[in-house]
Formats: C-alpha cells, sequence, structure tokens
C-alpha cells in the first residue's frame, strides 16, 4: 500500500516537472523569437537607411561625375576653336600684325650654309 | 415562437455563409484577374513605380588629323522636350518658347514697305507660336520633343523662364573646329528618317557605324522616396561611345592647299577646283581639297532657296549655296569623273614601253593622223616630224600618242588600262567616290583606242590619276591611296596601311617614264613656270569638255599631276581646275597654281634646291 502510495507520488512529481518543463519552453522560445525579429528590424532599417543615403551620395555623385565631363567636353572644344589654323592666322594679322611674305622662301641645305661660311 | 426564433437564426447563419462564399470567389476571380489576365499591365505598373530609368547617349566619334587634332568633335546640347500634362499656361509657355529657341524666318524683305514687313512678321511669329501651343496641348502624350540640339545659353534662358513641364535631354552636336577646312574629306550629319544622327558623305558617311555609337540605358531599383537602392537590381545597358578615327589628313598641308587653292580658282576664274597631295610611296594622303567649299556644321543653310535674291544682297557663303546648292557637298577629288585628257599619256607611253611595241628611242612621226573619217591633230597645230617618246610627251603630241596606241593595238592597251585600276573604284574609305564605266572591249572601235591615247573618251577621277601615277614611282608597283590611319576602339586602336600594292609594269620601264616626265617639265611648252633648282616630274594635261555631243575648246579641265624630288619623292600632287576662263590652258592655270603649291611644300619638307 505505501509502495503504491509512494509511486503514485512521485509520478505526480514526475508529471509536474515535465509540465514546469513544458512552461519554460512555451515561455521562453517567444522571447528570444521577438527580440531576434526586433534586432533583425532594427538592422533592416539601419542598413536601408545607410544604403538609402549611400545612394542619394551616389546619385550626387554621378550628377557632379556628368557635370564635370559636360565642362570638360565644353572646354575641349573651346580648345580645338580656339587653336584652329584659320584663327591663328587671323589673330596673327589682327593682332600682331604679322604679314604674309611677298618674297619666296626656300630651304637651304645645310652644306650651302656651311658654304656661306 | 421559439422555433421561428431559430428559423430566422438559422435563415440569416445560411445567408452570411452564402455571402462569404460568393465574396471569396469574387476575391478568387479578382485575383485571377489580377495575376493572370492583368498580369502584363500591372507588372508594368510596379516596374515603373520600383525603377528608375535614365538613357545614357552615345558620344559620336570624334574623327583626328594625323597629328591628334579634332577635325570634327562633339559639343555637348539639349533636346528641349515638354511633358504636356504639366505644361500650366500653353499660350505664355508657346510664346516664350519661341522667343528664345527663334525661328528661321522665310519673308522676303523686298518689295514691302516697314508697316507691311511688321505686319508679316508677327504674322509669321504668331504662325510658330500656334504651332507651338499644338504641340503642347497634346495633353495625352507624356513626351513631346520641341527643340533639337540647343545649346547652353538657350537651355539657361529656358530654365531661367521658368517654364513648368519643359525639360531638357543631354544630347551632343557634331562640331568642326577649323571650319570649313577638309569639309569634302569628312562629309556632315544630319538626321535620318528614324530621326537619327546620320553621316552624309566623306568619312562621317562612310564610317557612320564606327562613329555613332550605340546608346545605352541604366535601370535602377528605387524606393519609396524615388532614391536608388545601391544594393537593388541594377540593370545597366552601357553606351558604347563612336570610335574615334585618325586621319592621314595633315592639318598644316590641308589648310596650305585649301588657302592656295581657293585662291587659284578665283584668280583663273574656274568653276570648281581640286588639290590632293599624296605620299607616293606609302599611299597616304596626306591632304586633299576641293573648292567651293562649306561648312559641315551649317549644311543646311546651303539648302536654302536664294533664287529670288540679287547677288549684291548675299554673303559670300550665300553666293555659294546659289550657284552651287546640293552640288557643294561631293567630294570632287574622288566623285569628279571626267576626261583626263595628256595626264593619262605617260600611261599609253608605258604600255607601249612595257609591250616593246617601242623603245625609249623609238622615233614617232608627229603630222596629222587620219582615221575613220577623222583627223587628229595636235593642240597647237604645231607639228614636229620625227620625234622620241620623250619629246611626244614634252609636246604633248595627240598625233604622235594615236600611232603609239596603234602600235600597242586595242587588246593591250584595254587590259593594262584595266590593271592601272581604270574603271573601278580605288576603294578609299570615303562615301562619295565614284568611277567610270569602261566599255566591254568588242565596243571599242579604232578612233577610240587612238583619242584614249591622249586621254579623250576615257573618263577618271582626280585620285584614280594619282594612284596610277603611283606605278611610275614605285619601281612598277601601284600603291592604293588610304585616309584613315586608324580607327580607335576603347582598349586598343585597329591600325591601316595602303591594303595592297600591284606590279603593273616593270621597274625599267617606270624609271623611263620618270625620266620623261621630268623631261617633260625642263623641256616642255610651261618650262617658264617650273620652280628652279627643282627636280620635277608632271605632265599637264588640257582636255576639252564635251557639250551637246560636240567638244568645245572654250571649255576645258585643266590639270597638272607631278611629283618631287623626282629621284626620290616626298609628295604627288594633282591639281585640277574645271572651266578656268582666265586662260583655258593647264600650263597658264594649272601648272601655276601647283607649282605655287610646291614652293611651300620644299620650304616644309626641308628641300632645298639643287643650285
Amino acid at each position: 500500500m505505501i509502495k503504491k502510495v509512494s509511486d503514485s507520488l512521485m509520478r505526480r512529481k514526475l508529471m509536474h516537472q515535465e509540465l514546469n518543463k513544458k512552461s519554460t519552453v512555451f515561455f521562453d522560445l517567444p522571447k528570444g523569437l521577438l527580440a531576434l525579429t526586433v534586432i533583425m528590424i532594427s538592422a533592416q532599417v539601419l542598413l536601408s537607411n545607410i544604403f538609402g543615403v549611400k545612394g542619394a551620395e551616389l546619385v550626387k555623385l554621378d550628377e557632379e561625375q556628368n557635370s564635370l565631363m559636360h565642362e570638360k567636353t565644353v572646354l575641349e572644344n573651346q580648345i580645338s576653336e580656339l587653336s584652329a589654323l584659320s584663327r591663328i592666322e587671323k589673330e596673327c594679322q589682327e593682332n600682331l600684325s604679322m604679314k604674309k611674305i611677298d618674297k619666296n622662301v626656300v630651304y637651304i641645305s645645310d652644306q650651302a650654309v656651311a658654304s656661306l661660311k | 415562437m421559439i422555433h421561428s426564433n431559430n428559423h430566422s437564426q438559422s435563415l440569416r447563419s445560411s445567408l452570411l455563409k452564402y455571402s462569404f462564399i460568393v465574396l471569396f470567389f469574387i476575391l478568387i476571380g479578382k485575383l485571377y484577374f489580377i495575376q493572370v489576365e492583368a498580369h502584363g499591365r500591372y507588372i508594368a505598373l510596379a516596374e515603373k513605380q520600383h525603377w528608375i530609368g535614365k538613357e545614357i547617349p552615345a558620344k559620336r566619334g570624334e574623327i583626328l588629323s594625323s597629328d591628334g587634332f579634332p577635325l570634327a568633335t562633339n559639343v555637348p546640347a539639349y533636346l528641349v522636350f515638354a511633358v504636356p500634362r504639366e505644361v500650366e499656361n500653353i499660350d505664355d509657355t508657346a510664346s516664350k518658347l519661341i522667343e528664345i529657341i527663334g525661328y528661321e524666318s522665310t519673308i522676303k524683305k523686298e518689295d514691302l514697305d516697314e508697316e507691311q514687313l511688321k505686319e508679316k512678321l508677327d504674322e509669321e511669329k504668331k504662325q510658330h507660336v500656334d504651332e507651338m501651343k499644338d504641340l503642347l496641348s497634346q495633353k495625352d502624350l507624356l513626351y513631346m520633343p520641341l527643340a533639337y540640339k540647343q545649346d547652353e545659353s538657350t537651355k539657361s534662358k529656358i530654365e531661367e523662364a521658368n517654364l513648368k513641364g519643359i525639360y531638357f535631354e543631354k544630347d551632343y552636336k557634331r562640331s568642326y573646329p577649323e571650319g570649313e577646312m577638309a569639309s569634302h574629306v569628312l562629309g556632315f550629319v544630319g538626321k535620318n528618317d528614324r530621326g537619327e544622327d546620320q553621316g552624309y558623305y566623306g568619312i562621317e558617311g562612310f564610317y557612320n557605324g564606327e562613329l555613332k555609337g550605340i546608346a545605352g540605358r541604366i535601370a535602377l531599383e528605387k524606393d519609396a522616396l524615388g532614391r536608388p537602392i545601391p544594393l537593388g537590381n541594377y540593370l545597366p545597358v552601357g553606351s558604347d561611345d563612336g570610335r574615334d578615327i585618325v586621319l592621314t589628313i595633315n592639318r598644316q598641308l590641308q589648310y596650305l592647299i585649301e588657302k592656295k587653292l581657293e585662291a587659284g580658282v578665283k584668280k583663273y576664274d574656274a568653276r570648281d577646283g581640286t588639290v590632293i597631295i599624296m605620299d607616293p610611296q606609302t599611299g597616304k594622303i596626306l591632304a586633299m581639297a576641293s573648292y567651293p567649299n562649306y561648312n559641315p556644321a551649317t549644311w543646311q543653310d546651303y539648302l536654302k532657296d536664294y533664287s529670288d535674291k540679287k547677288d549684291e544682297e548675299l554673303t559670300d557663303k550665300e553666293k555659294l549655296a546659289k550657284k552651287y546648292g546640293k552640288k557643294l557637298f561631293p567630294n570632287l577629288a574622288v566623285a569628279d569623273v571626267y576626261e583626263p585628257g595628256s595626264i593619262f599619256k605617260p600611261i599609253t607611253m608605258s604600255i607601249a614601253l612595257e609591250t616593246g611595241k617601242i623603245t625609249e628611242d623609238t622615233k614617232i612621226e608627229s603630222a596629222p593622223y587620219p582615221i575613220s573619217g577623222y583627223t587628229i591633230s595636235t593642240w597647237n597645230n604645231k607639228y614636229f616630224g620625227l620625234s622620241t617618246p620623250a619629246e611626244i610627251l614634252q609636246h604633248s603630241d595627240n598625233t604622235g600618242m594615236a600611232r603609239v596606241s596603234e602600235a600597242i593595238t586595242l587588246e593591250p592597251f584595254y587590259n593594262y588600262i584595266l590593271d592601272y585600276g581604270l574603271g573601278k573604284i580605288t576603294g578609299i574609305n570615303l562615301e562619295d567616290e565614284d568611277t567610270s564605266w569602261i566599255k566591254d572591249l568588242d565596243d571599242w572601235m579604232s578612233v577610240d583606242l587612238a583619242t584614249a591615247a591622249f586621254g579623250q573618251g576615257i573618263s577618271v577621277t582626280p585620285l584614280q590619276m594619282m594612284q596610277s601615277y603611283t606605278a611610275f614611282i614605285n619601281n612598277g608597283k601601284m600603291v592604293t591611296p588610304y585616309i584613315v590611319e586608324k580607327i580607335k576602339t576603347t582598349d586598343a586602336s585597329i591600325e591601316f596601311t595602303s591594303p595592297s600594292e600591284k606590279q603593273v609594269i616593270s621597274p625599267e620601264t617606270a624609271k623611263k617614264i620618270v625620266d620623261m616626265l621630268v623631261s617633260v617639265v625642263e623641256k616642255g611648252e610651261f618650262k617658264f613656270a617650273v620652280l628652279p633648282g627643282y627636280k620635277i616630274a608632271g605632265k599637264t594635261g588640257t582636255a576639252q569638255i564635251a557639250v551637246n555631243g560636240i567638244y568645245d575648246t572654250r571649255q576645258t579641265n585643266c590639270t597638272f599631276i607631278g611629283f618631287a624630288p623626282a629621284a626620290d619623292p616626298e609628295f604627288l600632287m594633282i591639281v585640277k581646275l574645271t572651266r578656268p576662263t582666265a586662260s583655258t590652258y593647264s600650263a597658264e592655270t594649272a601648272v601655276p597654281l601647283w607649282m605655287d603649291i610646291a614652293k611651300d611644300l620644299f620650304v616644309y619638307y626641308g628641300v632645298a634646291p639643287l643650285n
């Protein structure tokens, strides 16, 4: 009889322990998930924000690059126009009072120059 | 009573249940419609919300001279476009845009007093404003192009006007820093049927595929605020800029010949003129010019109608446009097929020497030559009895040449002129190259052979003649002329050299012809025009032009082709003047112009006179 009672108590104790164990798992798991979710959402928000800012910076830099390329093309074009031979000739005549030579110009060979000396 | 309540509750419950079932099926149906039937539309809408699309225009390749100077380049320009539904005040926007962008007036001012003129101008402006209003009123369109290739200042003015719904798209406009220089070599850029940039004539036309490049497009995923997401999907289709083309053209020489040619055409009152300078050993074209020329940047201006205006009212450019119109555009150096006249004689002489029909000592009779009911005479009706081949060339004797051709006979003559490249294009990389058609051997008559011997009855281009003469300089090997030095790709460049060499005559024959051509310059009819101290080899050609089937002695093509120094030439040059009126003879027109240019070339190349 005593043995039966003690067996029954033991069983109850074990059942209670089992129940306690189950309830620990039941209550601990959502907390971990919740924390993980919060961390992930925060990271997502943070990263999105960082990427968003970087994206805007990239767009700005891209625009700056385009604008500089544009300026470069304009300047290159101006250089080409200013160094055009017709313009150089015109500038020489108008601003430096240079004139075309009327007389014939001939190349003299080194030997001819040497013989002159 | 209890039974009745239960029944009512059951009915309501059933109604609710069936309502949910119906709603469920409606929901399923709607989902089916969205996900299956209207899938494409919603994908497109979603993509529009999630993606930023941007076109990247391809920059047209530059055309550079041999020293790397851009002869054709690009300058930023803008396409002005409207989003019509965003335009707030159409009347105001249209009139401001017309004010800033402007338009070409077609009002003829003569015969109008001040009041009438003002009225007409107002009317014209109103018409342009109305056209602009029509474009801006098309509210169902998202994009309406208004004006192409507008410059920076026009863009700034439009921006300052603060017009709602008006935007700009970056583009490029072709620019030619040297203006008219080498216009015939370069060609120009216009629009094709699809409204795309398209090269016409010259290098722009021939290499349009390489120069134009491929426009790209970039698509970035965007966030709710419209900012691009760097780690989002990214769909770039990069633009492929056009390739740069480096020409063999020497900018200084090109400038020199253009100035001299313009002066020459005006001095001798010719209809037009052409000069080509070639490196005879390689076939490299160093300079190529035709006059009258045009500015490729404003090519449209030459197509306007100036017929009702007097010459005094026109600028030089307008006068050219009125006189020549679209005839200004072809490159005469490669497109002008003409009867070469006496510059062809050395070719005939080389065939006779090569086939062994004559030697340099053979005596050929110089006397009127009757054939098929005609009599061939000399240009000045002077005859010299028995003459050597050199003397025949010195006197530019048609009768002697006719006898030489008789000795050659038709078939060898025909085969050799084909070997010299007549009847087919040289293959130079210019869009407008043309050639003459050489009739079949069976269709030649004896008189054809006799006249072809002195360059009448057959046609060539100035460049074909240049190519033929390279055989004399290169020990009988004829080189192919070329004008493109290299094509630059993004990571390398494709270099060009003369594509082929062809042995046409033996080195011995070539040397004999060079000696004869030196004697032509030293002892010929134009010896007084020759630069003293230099060994020049060359030949004149004065070919009468056939008008209505009859050769007109007052209308001639005057050509001089020559090279110097004769022993080891630095350059081979041809000068051709069409219908000069100051004199109809080459000796008095093309030769002085050739010598005038050669004088500067000797200084440029550092060639000292012999004495």
